[in-house]
């Protein structure tokens, strides 16, 4: 089969212009429908105002119901969303349905009925290991072709989208230069999954398996979507390391997964606990690398609890506690709001700010970490990057907990001496420890205090008058451009 | 030598044209610059029983009293071997270094031949050149073998970073004369006397080049009076500028008050127990600091830190301290520097380490950080914290240095963790690890027939089987060629 793909990819080579071997498809243009996304991302240097405006084209396919399904991570920050179909050049005005970036899904709904006449929902695989199997990769390419590229299933794994969402996700190896956008990829005529990443040195397209798009469409056939299932400990596979297995007492044969932290919000949190080894889950026995036999293959046991699993249902497991089997069971808990000390996911949201005497706060965020560059992981301040490192640890004071940070300072006289301090973590504000901006506001808008003092970590100190800064902080917004002194709100 | 680009050779030659032409004064000055050539080794961090591949580099230097040469720090350090060369000698002779102080980057260095001090001026130390006021550096830069002479003038006095050692500051002079490889060391004349030290260039700009001036030379000269090199003093706080004026009226300073604000007592420091975070010091041995932690000097101002660079260990400094409104007079002795993780580029030193079952511990230092290419921001992501962060976030203040697991040199004993690196070791056996020797206690005491070692940011610890280890370590001593699995000091 290689080989056969290999032949003709070559012949194609001769003759087609363009690099990889697309080819015209036919029947296939009333499931493919092209989306045009205008994204505006927001600008963490000057969280008060949006930053560029971008415009791209994605691919969906239709699905049962009239919802068209993309990722949701081709379409974040979204200001207007039209669908086009066919190679027809009317646009449709279309909104999101379901816009789910735990499992990188999203369902999108356009008014206008007529839009889905003479389109056919697609149909799904079966369940099955379909590794080695080719499989047909489609997208409109100008206006009126609809382009086909051939690819090979490489992998089924349970891949992650943070807060530890486990995904089952497959990985071809494919000639796609540009894509990875929401693309549909059928084997057999029925979808295997969708598009959500390509990495174009590797080759390799990432595509979220139709389990999940089935999933949520079951988890949203009630009208309610809840998401996928909230488990967020952290562990360690034992692997074959006989002197651990052994000083936590794991039989030979046993598998299992080394709790190492249950952070207060994850669901188990009040079953499981520290030094637990999961053995097993719903009866299926995890071996050493944390995997279970499952029809596509070992799987990582995330699977087992996110895979087909809703929220409020009812997990059990076998885990080794002090050397002892016992039975546990938990009910499953949605992703929180905003999840979590250090959000995860910052799109789509307005950074939450509160400008007070010209000292920009903030609240840390990936997005914020992510506005350092493409390196921020090493670019970004050292103490920032442990607090983002630390995030489950931290998780424990709370869902509504946050890092509040000095992002910058507008140099104004108010804040004479402070306006090269950036980046720094508040630890108290008149004495009070903050637990977010929300709160933060609070106290400076009914301390009865003439000064405000900001402590920081690491020693720093910040004093302003409160009254001056009041009063000044007027004229200094209006000297800066600025709106609104916050956006508590998010929005 | 260092941070020094070398595209100045045709303005070098220049200079040295006019020089010759001139006046008679190189002529004398010439005689007491010499060549240091000296070829240095330098361990590795990264396996700490090894040493790197010798190095050889060329500096220079100044023949001054009592037959001593003084150069920079860096043209001797680590050396194995140093020679050194008069310009009108067609002699090398070896020299020995006397003193070296890694901090302020000078050497005294002396020859045991007395020949070589024939037909040799002995150079005297001047004052600070005035800005502006004409400087002429002698050496051996890159270029030539011959000596160099060329001119310029003094453009910039301030504090500034002594990168020999790093993350230490001190008052500097820049010029513009031509400072390039190999005039490290060499002297910096006005009138006959030297006013400098060059030692460092800057590698983003041309023409400027750095010489370490007249005071902090008397200072290291002065130090070493008792036999012995000890070092700069450190005030032993953390300070922040009090430029805001709210600031200083919570601290309840008055508007025509001055002065810094302390942030943080050091652990440790000479000012613990004596000074407090929230104490205002309005002045330093009578000299007012200004809000922005500046002081007077010549026609300009610089950071107050000048004053106590100034001081030697144990010196006492004199504070006027506005301490909960109330001004108050405060003195103490001044200490080193007390760190647990050093923050300095280090010479004349072996990495120490230890290495169990094929785990080699080390402690946290900027040197092996170091071994990351462009390590500021490749690093372990946890080590750079720590390393940042440790005294101002007062992290672990139990422990007196940072043990980190390096890398695990593969073992059948330990197959299990051989791809455990860059971890921060928390305790071993449930003995808490404060410093490198608590390994080696540690691992005497197994925890039953294990030895349990638990790291920074997880629980799961790292298990070793102890009635392995005895054989494990002479395995792997023979097989990896490590002479000693262990050196603490």
């Amino acid at each position: 089969m290689m080989r056969y793909i290999f032949n003709i990819s070559v012949l194609i080579i001769l003759f087609a212009p363009c690099p990889g071997f697309p080819a015209e498809a036919q029947s296939f243009e009333d499931r493919i429908v092209t989306i045009l996304v205008t994204s505006q991302k927001h600008d963490y240097a000057s969280p008060w105002q949006k930053g560029g405006i971008t415009r791209a084209s994605i691919s969906g396919c239709v699905i049962e119901g009239n919802r068209i399904l993309t990722s949701s991570y081709s379409i974040t920050d979204h200001v207007l969303i039209e669908v086009m179909k066919k190679g027809e050049s009317r646009k449709y005005a279309a909104t999101i349905a379901i816009k789910d970036y735990h499992c990188g899904l999203a369902l999108i709904k356009v008014e206008d009925d007529s839009f889905f006449k003479g389109l056919k929902p697609v149909s799904f695989s079966p369940v099955s290991t379909m590794v080695g199997r080719s499989a047909k990769v489609y997208k409109w390419d100008t206006l009126s072709s609809l382009k086909e590229y051939l690819a090979e299933l490489t992998k089924t794994s349970i891949r992650f989208y943070e807060p530890n969402c486990g995904i089952l996700m497959h990985q071809f190896s494919t000639s796609m230069n540009e894509g990875g956008n929401g693309e549909p990829v059928f084997i057999d005529n029925k979808l295997a999954g969708i598009a959500t990443g390509l990495n174009a040195e590797t080759k390799t397209l990432y595509v979220i398996s139709s389990d999940m798009v089935q999933r949520m469409v079951r988890d949203a056939a009630d009208g309610i979507y809840e998401g996928i299932p909230f488990f967020w400990i952290e562990g360690v596979d034992l692997h074959s390391d006989v002197n651990l297995r052994e000083y936590y007492g794991v039989a030979p044969g046993n598998g299992g997964v080394l709790v190492t932290h249950v952070p207060g919000i994850s669901s188990g949190n009040d079953v499981l606990k520290k030094d637990d080894i999961i053995l097993a889950i719903e009866g299926r026995s995890i071996d050493d690398m944390g995997n279970y036999d499952s029809p596509y293959g070992k799987l990582y046991f995330y699977g087992l609890i996110q895979l087909d699993r809703y929220v409020g249902d009812d997990v059990s497991m076998t885990v080794l506690r002090n050397k002892k089997k016992i039975p546990v069971r938990f009910k499953l808990k949605a992703v929180p709001d905003g999840c979590c000390t250090v959000p995860i996911i910052s799109f789509d949201a307005g950074p939450r700010y509160y400008i007070f005497g010209g000292l920009v706060f903030q609240e840390l965020t990936t997005g914020y970490l992510e506005s350092f560059g493409e390196d921020w992981k090493q670019k970004a301040d050292k103490r920032l990057l442990y607090y983002y490192d630390s995030i489950k640890l931290l998780s424990d004071k709370g869902p509504d907990s946050r890092v509040v940070i000095l992002s910058r300072a507008l140099p104004d006289p108010i804040n004479k001496g402070y306006q090269y301090q950036k980046d720094l973590v508040l630890a108290k504000i008149n004495g009070l420890p903050v637990k977010n901006l929300t709160e933060l506001k609070g106290i400076i808008e009914h301390s009865g205090d003439r000064f405000i003092v900001f402590e920081f970590v690491g020693e720093t100190t910040v004093v302003l008058d409160r009254e001056l800064a009041i009063r000044q902080g007027k004229n200094l917004l209006m000297k800066y451009n600025i709106n609104s002194p916050d956006n508590i709100s998010g929005k | 030598m260092r941070i020094i680009n070398c595209i100045l050779v045709p303005v070098l030659l220049l200079s040295l044209a006019v020089a010759v032409d001139g006046k008679k004064a190189p002529l004398d000055v010439s005689r007491g610059t010499v060549k240091i050539i000296r070829t240095a080794i330098r361990p590795d961090y990264n396996l700490p029983w090894k040493m790197k591949e010798p190095e050889t580099a060329v500096g220079s230097g100044a023949i001054i009293h009592d037959n001593m040469i003084l150069t920079n720090a860096h043209v001797v350090s680590d050396a194995t071997y140093i020679q050194v060369k008069k310009e009108i000698d067609p002699e090398m002779y070896e020299a020995e270094i006397l003193f070296i102080a890694h901090d302020c980057d000078l050497a005294l260095l002396r020859v045991k031949d007395h020949r070589f001090y024939d037909n040799t001026a002995a150079l005297e130390l001047g004052d600070i050149p005035e800005l502006r006021s004409k400087v002429t550096t002698y050496g051996y830069p890159m270029g030539g073998s011959r000596i160099s002479i060329t001119e310029g003038v003094t453009s910039r006095i301030e504090i500034g970073e002594y990168s020999h050692m790093g993350s230490v500051s001190f008052l500097m002079i820049q010029t513009d004369a031509a400072i390039n490889p190999g005039n490290s060391g060499g002297p910096v004349m006005q009138n006959n006397r030297i006013v400098g030290v060059a030692f460092q260039g800057n590698a983003n700009s041309d023409n400027i080049g750095y010489m370490i001036p007249v005071p902090i030379i008397r200072h290291f000269l002065t130090d070493i009076k008792d036999g012995r090199y000890d070092g700069f003093p450190m005030l032993g706080v953390f300070t922040d500028p009090l430029e805001n004026i709210s600031y200083r009226r919570y601290l309840g300073m008055k508007d025509d008050q001055s002065g810094v604000l302390v942030s943080m007592v050091i652990p440790g420091g000479g000012a613990e127990k004596v000074l407090s975070a929230g104490d205002v010091i309005m002045s330093v041995d009578s000299v007012l600091v200004a809000n922005d932690s500046t002081i007077r000097f010549m026609q300009g101002r610089i950071y107050y830190s000048y004053l106590i660079d100034l001081k030697q260990i144990n010196e006492s400094i004199s504070l006027t301290v506005l301490r909960k409104g109330k001004v108050i007079r405060i003195n103490y002795p001044l200490k080193a520097y007390p760190y647990r993780i050093s923050w300095f580029n280090e010479y004349e030193k072996l990495p120490r380490y230890c290495i169990v079952g094929g785990i080699i511990f080390q402690p946290l230092s900027k040197e092996f950080l170091k071994t990351w290419n462009k390590w500021w921001h490749t690093a372990d992501r946890r080590l750079l914290y720590y390393y940042s962060c440790h005294i101002s976030d007062n992290l672990f203040p139990e422990r007196r240095e940072f043990i980190i697991i390096n890398r695990v040199l593969p073992d059948q004993a330990n197959t299990y963790l051989s791809d455990v690196h860059d971890r921060i070791v928390d305790s071993i056996n449930n003995i808490k690890i404060k410093t490198l020797r608590d390994v080696a206690e540690a691992v005497r005491k197994p925890a039953g027939p294990y030895h349990i070692i638990r790291i920074d940011g997880t629980s799961c610890p790292l298990i070793l089987k102890a009635s392995e280890i005895d054989e494990a370590d002479l395995r792997i001593k023979d097989k990896y060629d490590i002479p000693s699995l262990m050196r603490l000091q």
